[in-house]
């Protein structure tokens, strides 16, 4: 058409051929042919690229060139507008201007997971002017789809690992401000709880319970043991237990001697290098020995012996009582003694 | 069951061969009563004792001795390495004239043997002896003949001089009853037996007691009142040995690699009633379990390397184990 044209806008093949007024008449009727009415619709399509590997990306462009005074019907392009294409996002209409018509446009992106030529077919837009209508369409296209050479021989290997970003401040902050945080509390915590042990074993230390005297701790246990009437009950066995049990307690206490982990042969043995009272110690001696003898013998020895046992024992505590102050007498005030329990005691502890 | 009161009248009357033996041993041996005392409660009970001291401590002569105050059947062994177990129980042998294979019986068929040394004698021959000492009974070819009651075997060993011996492993020696650690005597005592020697005054010991007596003894024994209090105080200490974590005796934990056995209690046990017999009392008291405590116990504790290192022995783990362990 165009090199047609230009022969014609030539000035001698219009003098020649059919004179300057009319040749001029009909370069303009052709000229006005050839150029975009501006009246017609025009519909574009574009590919980009029109040859993909295997499930890569492509997009397609949907241009509508269209006069102010038409009105389109936009075609509804669904998933399944061609064959093997899978759209994966269509945006917006979008209208602009341009030359005095108005532009619409519309950009798909679209992928395909099977090899070979896909065609696009036509996009058909509806065009109404007044009462008329009348269609337009885009060109059918031609998709090429790739598959990706196998490597033959190749070991197997797996997909690309997941990307991982490095961490943001405020990602680290997030964790490590919380674990802190949790690390004071927990040592504050714990500080609080030593402190506080710490503090009731000083308060323990700076104010420790009396201990009784152990010849009051022995009379008093001697009275309960009386109280329980064990040997009334037919416990024999059971009150020397606890009588000796008394006994050895108090000597190991008021003599420093392991009486609770020694014999009666022992326990006399040692009594005898602790103490010149001999009628106190042939007193104990029988009493361990009848004690012996229930406890191991099966003796049952009468209600009297077991009276004279507890009076017994009752008066060896008593008579070899240590002698305890009271921590005012030791400032020149007078205090209470247990001397008067046998004032003529004279052991060695 | 029988009375405590009865019991003691028995006692008493039983254990008269006691003092017997006792005067003609102190003829012989001069001092040594704990030996003397521990080789009675073997005769006793018929528990087997291990005399282990230094050489010229009177442990071969006291065996012997011993042996001679008694109406029995003495054999005397001395073990040595190129000893077989044959010397000791007996063989087969070929009789030319009945044409036939006879039973020849060892020495070990006696009422009481003396293995002298018995860490000179090699595993097989010990295997045999202990064999024996356990069982109370000896097989030679087809036959099993029942050892002689009172059976008893009193081995010795030396603790120094120990190359070329065979140390008695950990099973063979809890079968002994008692191991006893002889000790030197006191100055008095050597001076005694000194001028004894000097004076080339060797009196022989006379038979004193037959084996009727005995055995009549060890049936006495057994009918000793032992109360539950006692039994547990010497589950106590035995099980202190194995756990002594749970007697607040911590620092023994790394020191023991192995603790009594259940042997242990039973022979202390059996022990204390046959020294509460040679006291003359039919029940048994603490007193009793302690005095034979370490001799039971001796031999049935094993010590780790690091006792060792220490210089801790039985004796001290013995010691810190009673006295911890509340007395009944």
């Amino acid at each position: 058409m165009m090199p047609i044209l230009f022969q014609l806008l030539k000035p001698n093949f219009l003098a020649h051929r059919v004179g300057w007024s009319k040749g001029l008449i009909l370069a303009a009727f052709m000229l006005m042919a050839y150029l975009p009415s501006a009246a017609n619709p025009k519909a574009t399509i574009a590919i980009a690229p029109d040859s993909i590997k295997i499930g890569e990306q492509f997009t397609i462009d949907i241009q509508l060139h269209l006069p102010p005074t038409q009105v389109a019907v936009w075609p509804l392009l669904v998933q399944d507008f061609a064959a093997n294409i899978e759209i994966l996002s269509l945006q917006p209409i979008d209208t602009t201007n341009s030359s005095g018509n108005r532009v619409l446009s519309q950009t798909l992106i679209a992928t395909s997971f099977a090899s070979g030529f896909h065609p696009i077919p036509p996009v058909v837009f509806t065009i109404i002017e007044n009462q008329d209508t009348m269609e337009v369409e885009t060109e059918a296209m031609l998709v090429s789809v790739q598959d990706i050479a196998i490597q033959e021989g190749d070991t197997p290997y797996d997909v690309k690992p997941i990307l991982s970003m490095p961490w943001s401040f405020r990602e680290i902050a997030s964790v490590v401000i919380p674990v802190l945080l949790g690390i004071m509390v927990l040592y504050y915590i714990i500080k609080k709880f030593r402190d506080t042990i710490a503090l009731r074993k000083n308060h323990k230390l700076q104010n420790p319970k009396p201990e009784l005297p152990a010849h009051v701790e022995a009379l008093k246990n001697l009275e309960r043991l009386q109280q329980k009437k064990l040997w009334q009950s037919g416990k024999v066995k059971l009150y020397y237990i606890e009588l000796t049990y008394i006994l050895r307690h108090y000597l190991e206490r008021r003599f420093a001697i392991k009486a609770l982990e020694i014999t009666t042969d022992e326990t006399l043995a040692l009594l005898s290098g602790l103490m010149h009272e001999q009628h106190l110690l042939i007193m104990i001696e029988n009493l361990l020995r009848t004690a012996d003898l229930a406890k191991f013998a099966k003796l049952q020895p009468d209600g009297s012996t077991n009276d004279v046992c507890m009076a017994n024992a009752i008066l060896f505590v008593k008579s070899t009582a240590q002698e305890t102050v009271e921590p005012n007498a030791v400032n020149g005030v007078e205090g209470t003694s247990d001397s008067e329990l046998n004032p003529q005691t004279k052991t060695e502890a | 069951m029988m009375d405590i009161r009865e019991l003691n009248e028995r006692i008493q009357q039983e254990s008269s061969f006691v003092d017997a033996i006792k005067h003609e041993m102190a003829k012989v041996i001069v001092g040594q009563h704990t030996m003397i005392d521990r080789l009675l409660i073997g005769l006793l009970t018929g528990g087997h004792i291990l005399l282990e001291g230094v050489p010229g401590l009177a442990k071969t002569m006291a065996i012997k001795s011993l042996a001679n105050t008694i109406d029995a059947k003495f054999s005397r062994i001395q073990f040595t390495p190129d000893l077989l177990p044959a010397d000791l129980i007996g063989t087969l042998i070929y009789s030319q004239k009945n044409e036939a294979f006879v039973v020849r019986k060892g020495p070990i068929f006696a009422n009481f043997i003396l293995a002298d040394e018995i860490n000179r004698a090699p595993a097989k021959v010990q295997s045999a002896l202990l064999e024996s000492m356990q069982e109370r009974q000896v097989t030679i070819g087809e036959s099993t003949f029942k050892l002689h009651e009172p059976f008893l075997v009193l081995a010795t060993e030396n603790p120094i001089e120990q190359e070329g011996t065979y140390p008695l492993p950990e099973a063979q020696l809890d079968r002994f009853m008692l191991k006893v650690v002889i000790g030197y005597p006191d100055r008095e005592d050597e001076r005694s037996i000194m001028r004894r020697n000097l004076l080339h005054e060797f009196p022989s010991t006379s038979k004193v007691v037959d084996q009727q007596s005995i055995l009549t003894a060890r049936s006495v024994v057994k009918d000793v009142y032992i109360d539950e209090k006692i039994e547990n105080y010497i589950l106590d200490i035995v099980i202190a040995t194995r756990n002594p974590g749970q007697f607040k005796l911590r620092n023994l934990e790394g020191l023991i690699s192995h603790g009594g056995s259940p042997r242990a209690s039973i022979y202390m046990a059996m022990a204390s009633k046959a020294h509460a017999f040679i006291k003359r009392r039919g029940y048994v008291v603490p007193e009793d379990v302690r005095a034979i405590c370490a001799d039971v116990l001796r031999h049935r504790i094993g010590v780790t390397y690091e006792a060792e290192a220490e210089n801790i022995t039985t004796e001290h783990i013995i010691e810190q184990i009673l006295n911890t362990v509340e007395v009944p």
